[in-house]
């Protein structure tokens, strides 16, 4: 009984899905443009890391020059 | 024995201002900080320090060579993050004016293509040796992939000034096209009605 007024009550009103992890990237660097001091692309939360670097390395290997 | 440091101190000095020139141009290119980059710099430092802490001149040897290494890191890292900026922008390039002829605005475009070609090789090179050996030492090839950044970077810049007058034949091109569809469309029902006048 209690089982199904909690999924009735769930399917009225879902939940809040998490976060997408574009979400929290941009959280990431709101944060550290915040705490950043004396470079202003830090300030304004432009920087690549190591794994955005790898990421961009795998996207370059797939492009066709011809 | 005693010049052997004092030779690898100068060698260090000279990577770490290439590092340095070679960060900032890619800094000022992609208008952001490299982490990595910037990282590898730091750790060079820090060897640096410890070398000129140390008594020992094997010791003093030992933390040098670790920042020449890390100094050679710094410059491939930042080099790759370049020369992968540069190739984003010409494959976006590619795809902007796919439907025109690009080599009669700017004729070395051929020549681009292949400099991207050999450039994406190397990266690719890299992400392999990667996998294999997340370890293994690959950045000795510093100075290539530091010609290959200055290359596509003129490069790049002469598809950005190429772009206002491609932008001109892209309007001609749509143009054309219109007119050339209104043209087919009028004469199909120019024949559509003759047919049904005679019919009729």
């Amino acid at each position: 009984m209690f089982r199904t007024i909690i999924s009735m009550f769930r399917l009225l009103f879902p939940a809040v899905p998490r976060r997408s992890e574009q979400d929290r990237k941009i959280k990431e660097r709101t944060l550290v443009g915040r705490y950043s001091h004396g470079s202003i692309y830090l300030q304004s939360g432009k920087y690549l890391t190591a794994k955005d670097a790898e990421r961009q390395r795998k996207v370059v290997a797939t492009y066709t020059f011809t | 024995m005693v010049d052997q440091p004092d030779q690898l101190l100068d060698e260090v000095d000279n990577l770490f201002t290439i590092a340095e020139t070679k960060i900032k141009q890619v800094e000022l290119l992609r208008e952001e900080i490299i982490i990595p980059a910037v990282n590898q710099l730091r750790y060079a430092g820090h060897h640096i320090l410890k070398s000129l802490k140390t008594a020992g001149a094997r010791e003093k040897e030992s933390q040098l060579e670790q920042a020449k290494s890390h100094c050679e890191r710094a410059i491939c890292d930042s080099m790759e993050i370049g020369i992968a900026y540069c190739l984003e922008r010409i494959n976006a390039f590619k795809n902007d004016y796919k439907a025109i002829t690009i080599t009669d605005v700017i004729p070395t475009y051929f020549g681009i293509l292949c400099h991207a070609r050999a450039a994406q090789e190397l990266i690719v090179q890299g992400v392999e040796a990667n996998n294999r050996e997340p370890d293994q030492k690959r950045y000795a090839n510093h100075n290539e992939m530091s010609k290959y950044f200055d290359l596509l970077r003129d490069d790049v810049n002469a598809l950005d000034v190429g772009r206002e007058e491609l932008n001109k034949k892209v309007i001609r091109y749509r143009r054309n096209l219109i007119l050339s569809i209104a043209g087919l469309t009028l004469a199909a029902f120019t024949l559509a009605a003759t047919v049904l006048a005679i019919s009729h």
